[in-house]
């Protein structure tokens, strides 16, 4: 007689019952995935503007009849490089600032009789940054009129953004989360149902709550830890589809709009949803199985 | 041993079932349980095995009450229960093997710890070579053979049984029969419900009499 050495699953097949959640949950993974990837780019993009946006002022020195600008932001440069907690600071020219101004007043530049005010590029220190007061003292004692920018109304416009856009993101990955446990839920009591005179005369021969629970929790383990990898998969080529279509292969030029990229964290967020979907399925099975069994017996 | 004290039972809000029941059995005495149809002896059998709540009274195991023992424990008291239900209850999907060592597999013993012991079972109750055979192509006395083997694998303390040779010959009713009295002689209170006189006859044991949801204790010779 052949001896076997692994006992039998103590609950019957019932795949063609479960392929319906096994393809929502995939559907709830990819796109929590694709949340979860959008908010991490749009926190990376925020991170970056921000980050350009704090480590620079602009100084504006106007200039009164008869000033040559580029002279005034030549001296205002020096005066301002000589501040403690400045990294450098760099006179514009006014080809410098017609390249800027390009995008509104076109390639041919501006008339040659419109002023200029003299610009100075800022570039603080990273670790102790000169604040803007030190610099418009520095401005001052230099005898020069002169408006410091240091940039806060748009730094703070878009810390506010992406902390809008955070909250979404979060909020999205709850409401999916929420999802994922109602319908695990939903598809476990099913299955409960169905399987109802097992469950009976396992419970009859006695077992407990947590061994019927364990065989219940098994098989939604291995049910999305599939859908996981399948929903993954999915929102990984909507991720590299956005990517193709928003330019992603063309080179990088510098647009106002960040372009989206594929980051380590990226890999991180799809490698770990079959783990987070087993997870949630397994711990929503459990805890509904032993919920009925509660309510039944 | 067993003992129940001014049992009620009624499903929803059905007619009482068993009324005002008291009963005692002790420890490793073997009785039949006799009656008509519908008398309620399934119900009694029910309650002991802790499938079912009294509605009222009270039911001791092992001198212990049962009617507000906490849910864990009532699983410990039902491992030392085995059952013979009139129906089987097998599971379908496994084999015969599976379905005999399933309460030592729920009670967290290891395959090869009794893979064995299960074997010889099986050979006693005839089915040695029907091991692999699922529920569902075996016919209605191998189902009672499985479902009698499941009951006595783990040598239950009491041992609850439900017509269990209704379905087999008179021959191996009664070798089924040795397989309680066995269990008997071993120390196990054995309780077997019944219509069968002559089942009654062969083994010389007291029978309890359930009529309109009330037990009367029959001695032998009323038999």
């Amino acid at each position: 007689m052949a001896k076997r050495t692994r006992s039998a699953a103590l609950l019957p097949p019932v795949r063609r019952n479960d392929r319906p959640l096994f393809f929502v949950v995939a559907i709830i993974v990819a796109l929590a995935c694709m949340s979860g990837v959008a908010a991490r780019a749009a926190w990376s993009a925020s991170s970056a503007w921000t980050s350009d946006l704090s480590g620079a002022m602009t100084v504006e020195v106007r200039p009164r009849a008869g000033d040559d600008p580029s002279e005034l932001a030549r001296r205002a440069a020096e005066a301002v490089a000589r501040t403690p907690g400045v990294a450098a600071a760099t006179a514009m020219t006014r080809a410098e600032q017609e390249d800027l101004l390009a995008p509104w007043f076109g390639a041919e530049g501006l008339p040659a009789d419109v002023p200029l005010p003299g610009v100075v590029d800022v570039r603080l220190e990273r670790l102790a940054p000169a604040t803007a007061d030190e610099i418009a003292a520095a401005l001052a004692a230099a005898g020069l009129d002169a408006r410091v920018d240091d940039h806060g109304r748009w730094t703070r416009d878009l810390k506010r953004a992406a902390v809008a856009v955070r909250a979404l993101a979060f909020g999205a990955l709850l409401m999916l989360a929420g999802a994922a446990v109602a319908v695990t839920g939903f598809a476990t009591r099913a299955s409960l149902a169905a399987r109802a005179d097992v469950v009976e005369v396992l419970h009859l021969v006695g077992a407990r709550d947590e061994f019927i629970a364990k065989a219940f929790t098994g098989r939604f383990i291995g049910l999305g830890v599939r859908a996981g990898i399948l929903g993954a998969f999915l929102a990984a080529l909507a991720a590299a589809g956005f990517w193709a279509v928003s330019g992603g292969l063309a080179p990088v030029e510098d647009n106002f709009l960040p372009r989206f990229s594929f980051a380590p964290a990226d890999v991180i967020i799809l490698a770990s949803a079959p783990l987070v979907s087993a997870f949630v399925a397994a711990m929503t099975a459990r805890e509904t199985v032993l919920k009925e069994l509660r309510r039944t017996y | 041993m067993v003992r129940l004290e001014n049992v009620g039972l009624r499903y929803g809000r059905g007619p009482e079932i068993l009324r005002d029941l008291t009963l005692k059995l002790e420890p490793g005495s073997f009785h039949f349980l006799t009656g008509p149809s519908g008398a309620g002896k399934t119900s009694l059998l029910r309650l002991l095995y802790l499938a079912h709540p009294p509605t009222r009274g009270l039911i001791s195991l092992f001198g212990e009450d049962v009617t507000g023992a906490a849910r864990r424990r009532k699983v410990d008291l039902r491992r030392k229960v085995g059952v013979v239900f009139q129906e089987f209850r097998l599971l379908d999907h496994v084999d015969v093997f599976e379905n005999v060592s399933l309460p030592l597999r729920v009670a967290g013993r290891e395959r090869w710890e009794y893979e064995e012991d299960v074997r010889e079972l099986l050979t006693w109750v005839g089915l040695g070579e029907r091991s692999h055979a699922l529920p569902p192509t075996l016919s209605g006395g191998e189902k009672q053979r499985v479902a009698i083997a499941r009951a006595v694998v783990g040598k239950p303390d009491i041992l609850l049984a439900d017509e269990p040779t209704g379905n087999v010959d008179p021959e191996m009713g009664r070798r089924l029969m040795r397989l309680f009295t066995e269990l008997n002689r071993l120390g196990a209170t054995v309780l077997i419900a019944t219509h069968d006189p002559d089942l009654i006859r062969a083994v010389n044991a007291p029978a309890l009499r359930l009529d309109d949801g009330q037990v009367t204790r029959l001695g032998k010779a009323a038999r």
